[in-house]
């Protein structure tokens, strides 16, 4: 009985990498149908492996290894810089982030979304990091595409007395509540963001709680905010 | 007729003629207040108990010092009372102040008057109008305005939302149960409760009582509808949006403290016994007992009585616990596209099988 | 009871006024189930079918205008510690407050970095019974209440109290 189905869920295989995929969907049990449907997934992505072992064949030796060795930030990196000359920090990007310049953030932000060699469609994180007394502060964005299934950091800096940074609201949606965690946190505000509050911390709450230089305030509407009681030390 | 005939028995003053009429009221109105008062105790005890013993628990055990009837935890719901007796009562500043105190009187109004058509007994019923079924329905209507008016004055967005539902939701559910009654009203030609339940006497195929429930198959419908809408005019699970507490706080008497608070409790419950009354007098019938010649002394009559609308009761605690809620749009669904076909259909099939078979 | 309060010297009527008083009040603690974290999941273990609150007779109201004791469990935010005072200030005299869990009676984890964390919910409202533990277990939490029990029994609020 399982010779037949193995049989049966392989010729139905084979016809839908053919293109008819017809012989799939007509399997009666549900649960035959959907073994088919994960075995026909894995041959196309074998498939498309072959392909991709088959083709750095062709080339030669040298563009191979550089292609086994470039991560996804430098390939990504690489075309940034095509498209964007000015905007990318080359000498503190790295192999595993990218680090860009705040200027035209929303321009590169729609290309890292929509082009086709990226597709970055989904925002996993925005966080923000304080470097230390002297230095900026740092906007970090983790970025995932579910197509090519590849991920990319991008880093942002700027000064700790004017911390302004283009809203990423716009390209994508979950962005809204990211930034406005990264802003009752640290400050930095988002220029473009439709309604950038406190989300955390309450409203009329003062200060940036993740800062090095932070300090904690005393009371808060008469209630007493630090460690109270005696022999608490 | 209690009322009759305690008018008969007094004698009539001449200077004041309505006198009589007045005393012979409220000596009938006082026993029922009581026996609202006692059973909303007894049905209080019952409802923790039955409910923790499905839930797996045990109940008001009678934990702490002193007097508390054992381990049964019989003095439970008295100690409930004393202590909403005994809280503070709070009247929100921007609530309406006149309308926040009437609506906890209306509500209890309502379910009040409706006792004064059940049959208790052969001889126990205070006013055997020959409309009777009719006035507990049209009564039990009043309960509405009370309702709106504790969400209207608590000047609180859930109370108001709670009582709109609560509104529709009852006005909704007593089309249905008309609906059924008058499918019962076809068959006995009266709607005195006496009569109805005198016309459900003797046996059918030999050792069936000729209630209403087995006479037909139609009324035997008839009584679910009615039961069911029953459940929903009393606001209970699984029909209880407006006072479900994950959803709307405490509905329409978030704002209510204390004493008040009490009284709306006190009125569902005289609910649930008027809705458990009638259909246990329709369908069930009433103080009858199920063996015709035994058993059926009026002593025997108010037993009978009561443990059938216990029992339904019973039922509709049972109900509580065992399913989920249904949601607001659900819960109209479920009146007008199908109780109100189901019971048009009915009164249809009732008239149908009486005609052919009966 | 605010007319009658603190009015009558101490004799045996108002002894057992008093006593019939707290007797009902401290055997019928509806309570306000304010499960604010970790704590609010042994606070429902300890309403569910193992350890029954219902045997003392705590059924969970959810509007603090019919509720006697307001059970804070969890960790107390600044956030939301004017939530919790207005609430308070909501329930009906007369009212009592159990501080459940270390968060809630001293801030916790919290009480040395935690910047947001109300040290303690005693600096909003008055608590009347603390119950420690991180989260307290269920037989904890009955311990308390029956503590609480006492506390209201041992009320005299008929007696006028002299100085």
């Amino acid at each position: 009985m399982t010779d037949n189905l193995e049989q049966l869920i392989k010729e139905a295989v084979e016809k839908a990498l053919e293109g008819d995929i017809d012989v799939i969907n007509n399997i009666e049990d549900r649960v035959t149908r959907s073994k088919a449907k994960a075995a026909l997934v894995k041959a196309k992505r074998e498939a498309i492996k072959e392909k991709n072992e088959a083709s750095p064949d062709e080339n030669s030796n040298d563009s191979s290894d550089s292609k086994k060795d470039k991560t996804t930030n430098e390939h990504i990196a690489e075309l940034l810089i095509q498209q964007f000359p000015d905007d990318i920090n080359k000498e503190l990007s790295s192999n595993k982030h990218i680090q860009i310049q705040p200027k035209n953030w929303l321009v590169i932000s729609k290309y890292l979304r929509d082009d086709p060699a990226c597709l970055f469609d989904s925002l996993q994180c925005i966080t923000g990091v304080d470097l230390g007394e002297e230095s900026d502060l740092e906007v970090r964005y983790n970025l995932h595409s579910m197509t090519h299934r590849h991920a990319v950091e991008i880093r942002i800096s700027c000064p700790r007395k004017k911390a302004k940074v283009p809203s990423v609201e716009s390209i994508w949606r979950i962005g809204d509540w990211f930034e406005r965690e990264t802003y009752d946190m640290y400050g930095i505000e988002f220029e473009g963001h439709r309604d950038l509050k406190r989300i955390l911390l309450p409203e009329d709450w003062e200060g940036w709680p993740l800062r090095k230089d932070y300090e904690v305030q005393e009371t808060y509407h008469g209630i007493i905010v630090p460690k109270v009681k005696e022999g608490w030390e | 007729m209690i009322v009759d005939r305690l008018i008969e028995w007094f004698p009539t003053s001449a200077a004041w003629p309505g006198i009589t009429f007045i005393v012979a009221v409220i000596l009938c109105a006082v026993p029922v207040f009581l026996f609202i008062a006692v059973y909303a105790l007894v049905a209080i005890y019952g409802e923790l108990k039955i409910s923790s013993f499905i839930q797996d628990k045990v109940g008001p055990m009678g934990q702490g010092v002193g007097l508390h009837a054992w381990r049964w935890g019989l003095l439970q719901p008295v100690a409930d009372a004393l202590k909403l007796i005994l809280k503070e009562d709070i009247i929100p500043s921007s609530a309406d102040k006149k309308l926040f105190i009437l609506a906890p009187f209306i509500v209890f109004i309502g379910a009040f008057i409706a006792f004064s058509a059940l049959p208790f007994s052969q001889t126990l019923i205070i006013a055997d109008m020959n409309i009777g079924i009719f006035y507990i329905l049209a009564v039990s209507s009043l309960g509405v305005i009370g309702i709106i008016l504790a969400g209207w004055s608590s000047n609180n967005k859930w109370s108001l939302y709670g009582a709109m539902r609560s509104a529709a939701q009852i006005v909704s559910y007593e089309i249905p149960a008309a609906l059924s009654i008058v499918a019962v009203i076809m068959l006995t030609s009266t709607m005195s409760m006496q009569g109805i339940i005198q016309y459900q006497s003797g046996l059918i195929w030999g050792f069936l009582p000729n209630w209403l429930l087995f006479n037909n198959p139609f009324t035997f419908l008839a009584f679910f509808i009615f039961f069911i809408s029953g459940v929903a005019e009393c606001n209970r699970t699984p029909f209880d949006i407006p006072e479900a507490e994950s959803e709307l706080v405490a509905g329409a008497f978030t704002e209510y403290s204390g004493m008040r608070y009490a009284f709306f409790f006190l009125s569902e419950y005289a609910n649930m016994f008027v809705v458990s009354g009638v259909a246990a007098s329709a369908f069930m019938g009433g103080w009858q007992s199920p063996i015709p010649g035994m058993l059926d002394t009026p002593g025997w009559g108010l037993f009978w009585f009561m443990s059938k609308s216990m029992f339904l009761i019973f039922m509709m605690i049972w109900f509580r616990w065992t399913f989920p809620r249904l949601r607001v749009d659900q819960l109209m669904d479920v009146c007008w596209k199908g109780f109100i076909p189901i019971s048009l259909v009915n009164i249809f099939g009732v008239g149908i099988w009486h005609l052919i078979v009966g | 009871m605010g007319v009658f309060e603190n009015k009558f010297q101490d004799n045996v009527v108002v002894a057992s006024l008093d006593k019939l008083m707290g007797w009902a009040r401290s055997t019928s603690p509806w309570f306000f189930q304010f499960g604010l974290a970790c704590c609010a999941i042994e606070m429902m273990a300890t309403a569910a079918s193992r350890h029954d609150l219902m045997r003392i007779g705590m059924i969970p109201r959810s509007s603090p205008r019919q509720a006697d004791v307001m059970i804070v469990a969890g960790t107390v935010t600044l956030k939301m510690a004017l939530r919790v005072k207005k609430l308070y200030e909501q329930m009906a005299n007369p009212k009592y407050v159990i501080s459940m869990g270390s968060c809630a009676t001293s801030g916790g984890p919290y009480w040395q970095h935690g910047y947001h964390v109300l040290k303690g919910v005693d600096l909003v409202v008055p608590v009347d019974v603390y119950v420690p533990g991180c989260p307290p277990r269920p037989e904890a939490l009955i311990e308390g209440l029956l503590k609480l029990q006492e506390k209201i029994q041992s009320e005299r609020p008929l007696t006028r109290k002299t100085a």
